[in-house]
């Protein structure tokens, strides 16, 4: 499997602020994702997971340390590299309502990725469709507006335009936070079956394990910008070492929120 | 564009609002045709009648009929405001889109700047200029033009920092999206709303404006009828001729009135959450 590695961050750190306000978000976080494989990163709020996923998107440039996508190492000041880097890596936001533009319907933003690429086939309407047959909506929606979809709906809509460039990686900045439980489940399910149909990489950040655990098949913890522990999915309740780790197991979540 | 077509047309009252005021704006930037007599004709001894076949609305102190400068005065005052409106606010969005993404310290000057010359009322700043520039309604628009501008701005700028840094700007970078769909599609669609609504609302405002600066002899100069000036010319014979006060003040209220209406509506049917 070691031969097969998709996407590489190495040392990675990242540094916010000066003097007093000084913050070293990341302090040298090294990960490895697989071809088709699905990692997880979980950690406590301000942990860095969130920077690492804004690096990996390509949106932040790191202080020091390298990102490698097929051994190419990603230049962050180039555009070049940051485009071709970014037909392979797509990304899903936390809240589904802050990456639309209020003004522009549904099916301009399913196509904005394949029209800057270059694969739009006449008005796209057909390549629309075809990309909310994905995610399990249909044609009427393509000429609404963001605020006429609900948090579900809007979510997938996300992901389908994630898919239209057809990407070896997806991002998923806790991407079921701002919905309701059962939402999160479908979109979770959708998420899954995707990526082992298209044999794609998701990378997803979140602080529940057991969602986390659902998508990914190895778990990086994070803690104060530094990976703490790494374990495979199937096996990480049992074989999990730090105290931090055990503190986001669904039994140990409970308590929290019944002590809280 | 269809959804906001439906949603312009299904507005009973902004349809009828927007028509009542182009059909006002239309009427007086044709009224002159309609004008009875010369607006500028000095006839001494018919001073301050009242209306008659002959002078529908009466005189003036100096004789002349007051529909004819009315209708006339209505053109220059409606065209002045109507200009100063599109220029400043072409103008202040575009600098102030401009320095939004810029951004970096040449930003940071030139807003602090533009707070340097806002924290001076505007009304200070045109008369300092009239009185370098002297008096006269091409220098009084200029005057308004040029201190007007930084309120479009300065929206501009702060509406362009809300949405730069989020995430549907972030996405359209990680799909490609060049730069100048990024303005067009994304920063335009976002600031235009409110810059429309803010420069309905601000017809009313620069309509007053110009009239006060005429109303202190700083706008129009005699002979030329604009509202603003007649009611300076009106207020001395306030009793013996209220209709000196009366016609032109209604005027500038009834337009007033219904930009800011007009203004209001359209902020609903732009806000894209009201269905």
């Amino acid at each position: 499997m070691n031969d097969n590695i998709l996407l590489e961050t190495r040392e990675l750190r990242q540094i916010y602020g000066k003097g007093r306000d000084r913050l070293e978000a990341l302090k040298g976080v090294s990960v490895k994702v697989h071809s088709g494989e699905s990692i997880g990163i979980i950690g406590l709020s301000g942990c860095g997971k969130s920077t690492l996923l804004r690096i990996l998107a390509g949106l932040e440039t790191p202080a020091s340390g390298t990102v490698q996508f097929r051994g190419q190492t990603l230049d962050f000041d180039s555009r070049k590299s940051l485009r071709d880097y970014h037909r392979k890596v797509q990304m899903v936001f936390q809240n589904p309502m802050s990456t639309f533009s209020p003004y522009m319907t549904i099916q301009t933003y399913l196509l904005e990725s394949l029209r800057s690429f270059g694969g739009l086939e006449g008005d796209g309407r057909e390549q629309a469709v075809a990309l909310l047959k994905h995610v399990e909506l249909d044609e009427t929606f393509l000429d609404r507006l963001p605020h006429q979809l609900s948090g579900g709906q809007l979510q997938r809509v996300v992901i389908a335009r994630a898919l239209a460039l057809n990407p070896e990686v997806i991002l998923l900045d806790e991407p079921t936070s701002a919905l309701d439980i059962l939402t999160q489940r479908a979109i979770l399910e959708l998420l899954s079956q995707i990526a082992k149909e298209r044999n794609m990489s998701l990378i997803f950040v979140g602080h529940n394990s057991s969602v986390v655990r659902l998508l990914s098949h190895r778990v990086y913890v994070m803690e104060t910008g530094r990976i703490v522990e790494e374990l495979f999915s199937e096996t990480m309740l049992q074989d999990a070492k730090e105290p931090y780790t055990r503190q986001f197991f669904p039994e140990n979540l409970k308590k929290v929120v019944y002590n809280y | 564009m269809n959804i906001w077509i439906k949603k312009i047309t299904e507005n009973k009252i902004f349809c009828l609002l927007l028509t009542l005021n182009i059909l006002l704006v239309v009427f007086f930037l044709f009224a002159p045709q309609f004008a009875p007599n010369s607006p500028i004709e000095i006839h001494a001894d018919h001073a301050l009648l009242d209306s008659s076949g002959q002078y529908p609305l009466g005189t003036d102190q100096l004789g002349r009929c007051f529909l004819s400068r009315l209708l006339y005065g209505g053109k220059s005052s409606l065209l002045m405001t109507i200009g100063i409106v599109v220029f400043i606010s072409l103008a202040g969005t575009t600098v102030g889109i401009m320095a939004a993404l810029a951004g970096g310290a040449a930003e940071q000057i030139f807003m602090r700047f533009l707070d340097v010359v806002l924290a001076i009322p505007s009304m200070v700043l045109v008369l300092v200029m009239v009185s370098i520039f002297g008096n006269g309604i091409v220098t009084t628009t200029i005057a308004i033009m040029s201190v007007s501008w930084i309120t479009y701005a300065r929206i501009s700028h702060s509406l362009v920092l809300e949405f730069r840094e989020s995430n549907f700007i972030k996405q359209a970078h990680m799909g490609g999206v060049r730069s100048v769909r990024i303005l067009f599609k994304y920063v335009l669609p976002n600031v235009f709303p409110h810059i429309i609504v803010v420069a309905t609302q601000d017809f009313g405002d620069k309509l007053l404006l110009l009239s006060s600066l005429s109303l202190l002899g700083l706008g129009a100069q005699p002979p030329t009828p604009e509202w603003g000036y007649m009611l300076s010319e009106g207020k001395q014979f306030m009793q013996r001729a209220p209709w000196l006060l009366f016609y032109p003040g209604f005027l500038i209220f009834i337009h007033v009135i219904m930009f800011n209406l007009l203004g209001d509506r359209l902020q609903d049917i732009l806000d894209p959450k009201e269905t």
